[in-house]
């Protein structure tokens, strides 16, 4: 089976210095691949790139066998392929429903068919009680649990998962990874990354270290 | 939602004037002096109420009344500058220039009168002594029917106006005589605008009566042939209406502070 | 309470038209101006803060070049081109307060769009990345950076209907000063202290002070995190 998401030799820098290094990687559909290394070694940086939101130094992105060029128009394109949710996620203005919609707004989903969406992707993580919250009124725990089912909501081949459990409750752990593995068993491929390999213990098939740059 | 937006904007825009303007609306060029004499806020609402025009006032010099005249910005002008508008008619931009009524010129200047100008007859000499006593003369500078009437009488008076005690404002009346006040400098200003201005009591009058400081004013109609937009018939009733009787007797009981400062011309 | 202090106050209190007739007219053609250059402001704030990288330095620069045309010179451009002589002369506008609409609207304009483009452009950068990855596109972004810089660009109207309502150049030179009709704040202010009228002219200044400080207010009330608000 082909690859639905692969890199090669990614170069990112900052000021100057190498920020984050990559030389291969390949995710399939249906596959999680966890990315792990310490804080520093670039991980953030590696998953905006692969999730086409910056330009590598050198190197190159394929998201379902489709290189990423310079272009902005195919760039583009090519991002409504894949979803990111950041380590720190930023909830825009509205209310935690709104948040969980947006994307699917983006793609010209229906109103009724993007609520009735949105409200199961917050119960399969168990805030839908959140859902008309002003958004910017959400604790750490909600704010992660919301952008996760606004990340999840999407349904987009590749999915890149930045510290998804870090800032979760135990208690709300399981159904989040049971969420994850729902859009595995679905053929979406995976990418998460976490400092620790054991956040991803029984759901990433692969471990893939990012040694920081300083350190090569 | 674009359209209500709209809608509210130019809402806004209008929302500032006063309600319900007559019919018909003229807009008046002329000098800062029949405003600031207070006269035409005496008689225009006469003459709207007799004939059914609002007149609007737009008060600037009197070159830049015959400018607009020219360009076709207004719809009656009414000046005190003979030669800019007989040259207005003559140049096809102006009709029916009608002569209306007078005001003289008085040279204010500070009490204390370093150039002992107070009581002369002869307003040339009055401009020799204030020339050679270094005491300060304020210019409006304006090309106003003012300005340029000041610029006559110094040519007349064979002085020059380039040295440092003659300084020009490019302001109007009002104003020049604002700040001849504050720094005691003289000034040729029409009565009317110095009897109803508030600094009259520190700038008294000290020259007047020479015939030579007679400033009549005229109203003129802007051409109709060469500006089809101007309201014509409704500019030409009101200028009726002040070169007629209701109008003429008007001017002649407007009164500031007691004393009447238009006096009318026997028509030409 | 001197005499004179006592003239202004009741020249305000009192409801007279010649001093509230020109404040009127000052709030209505700034909140037409504001309302006027925003749809056309905002965008191009968002487009200069937070758009494509080529487009946003020559754009900033032709905007700081429109911050610092005086409006005595907008208002000479403008002039000729709306008097009956000029290009747009057919439409009459000169002399109305159409026409100061027009003017301050180009007033306000800069201003709006720097403000929108500064508060773009300190988004923090979690915004751009997320938009992006949730898959909407340039215009839908713009929406939506719009939507998480709303007190700003509450802010950013505000400020520019306080410069509008505060300059004198565009109004006096455009609207001509007609009572009843075309007199603002500003150029009654202009012409009562011309006629040595003291006491009217502190009114009408009380009350353009007073507007200012309350758009200053209604500013820090709509963007308090703003630096040096």
């Amino acid at each position: 089976m082909s690859a639905a998401l692969s890199a090669r030799g990614i170069r990112a820098a900052h000021d100057g210095r190498t920020a984050a290094a990559l030389d291969a990687l390949e995710v399939a559909p249906g596959e999680c691949v966890a990315l792990v290394g310490p804080n520093g070694s670039g991980k953030s940086t590696l998953l905006r790139l692969l999730a086409l939101l910056e330009v590598p130094l050198c190197g190159e992105v394929s998201i379902l066998g489709i290189a990423a060029g310079p272009a902005e128009a195919d760039r583009e394109r090519l991002r409504r392929s894949v979803t990111l949710a950041l380590p720190h996620p930023w909830l825009f203005v509205g209310t935690a429903i709104g948040n969980v919609e947006r994307g699917l707004a983006a793609r010209g989903v229906p109103a009724a068919e993007r609520r009735e969406r949105a409200l199961r992707a917050l119960g399969d993580l168990g805030v839908a009680g959140l859902a008309h919250r002003d958004a910017r009124r959400l604790s750490t725990g909600e704010t992660a649990r919301v952008a996760l089912a606004r990340a999840l909501v999407i349904e987009t081949p590749v999915l890149l998962l930045d510290e998804p459990f870090a800032h979760l409750d135990p208690a709300a752990v399981p159904a989040a990874r049971a969420a994850v593995e729902r859009r595995l068993a679905a053929g979406t491929a995976v990418l998460a990354a976490a400092v620790d390999p054991a956040d991803l213990a029984g759901l990433a098939a692969r471990v893939v270290a990012i040694v920081p740059p300083a350190a090569r | 939602m674009r359209r209500r937006y709209l809608l509210a904007v130019l809402a806004l825009a209008g929302c500032g004037r006063e309600p319900a303007a007559p019919a018909a609306t003229i807009r008046l060029a002329t000098t800062t002096s029949t405003r600031d004499s207070g006269l035409l806020d005496a008689i225009l609402p006469l003459a709207e109420r007799d004939t059914g025009v609002k007149v609007e006032v737009l008060a600037v010099g009197s070159g830049q009344a015959l400018r607009i005249g020219r360009d076709g910005d207004a719809d009656l002008l009414m000046t005190h500058d003979p030669e800019g508008e007989e040259e207005f008619v003559r140049s096809g931009a102006g009709v029916d220039r009608r002569p209306l009524m007078f005001n003289d010129f008085v040279i204010a200047g500070p009490a204390a009168d370093p150039a002992k100008a107070k009581g002369l007859g002869d307003a040339k000499e009055a401009l020799r002594r204030v020339a050679g006593s270094g005491a300060a003369f304020l210019s409006r500078g304006d090309d106003s029917g003012t300005h340029r009437k000041e610029l006559r009488l110094w040519k007349a008076a064979g002085m020059d106006t380039g040295a440092a005690w003659y300084r020009e404002t490019g302001q109007g009346m009002g104003a020049t005589l604002s700040m001849a006040a504050e720094i005691g400098a003289y000034a040729l200003t029409d009565r009317s605008t110095h009897a109803a201005h508030a600094a009259a009591a520190r700038l008294p009058v000290l020259v007047e009566g020479d015939p030579a400081l007679r400033n009549p004013y005229s109203v003129l109609l802007v051409n109709p042939a060469r500006h089809p937009h101007v309201k014509a018939e409704e500019a030409r009733r009101v200028e009726d209406w002040l070169t007629g009787p209701r109008g003429r007797s008007a001017i002649e009981g407007f009164r500031v502070h007691g004393r009447q400062v238009f006096f009318l011309l026997v028509g030409d | 309470m001197t005499g004179e202090a006592r003239g202004v106050l009741d020249l305000v209190l009192s409801g007279s038209p010649e001093v509230w007739g020109p404040a009127g007219l000052s709030l209505s053609c700034a909140a037409a101006a504001a309302l006027l250059a925003a749809p056309l402001g905002i965008p191009l704030g968002m487009l200069v803060g937070a758009g494509p990288q080529r487009w946003r330095r020559g754009l900033r620069a032709l905007v700081d070049a429109g911050l610092a045309v005086p409006t005595t010179a907008i208002a000479l451009v403008l002039y000729l081109l709306l008097s009956r002589r000029g290009w747009f002369g057919e439409a009459g506008l000169l002399f109305t307060p159409a026409a100061i609409v027009l003017g301050q609207t180009l007033v306000a304009l800069p201003v709006i769009v720097i403000l929108t483009a500064d508060a773009a452009a300190s988004l923090d950068p979690r915004v751009h990345w997320t938009a992006r990855t949730l898959g909407a596109s340039g215009p839908r972004r713009a929406l939506w950076y719009a939507g998480e810089i709303r007190g700003s660009l509450v802010a950013a109207l505000l400020s520019a209907f306080g410069r509008a309502a505060g300059e004198l150049g565009v109004a006096l030179v455009l609207g001509g000063n007609i009572r009843g009709s075309t007199r603002t704040l500003t150029t009654a202010i202009t012409l009562e202290t011309a006629r040595g009228e003291y006491e009217r002219a502190v009114a009408l200044g009380a009350l353009l002070v007073l507007f200012a400080l309350a758009v200053v207010a209604a500013v820090r009330f709509a963007a308090p995190r703003r630096a040096g608000a």
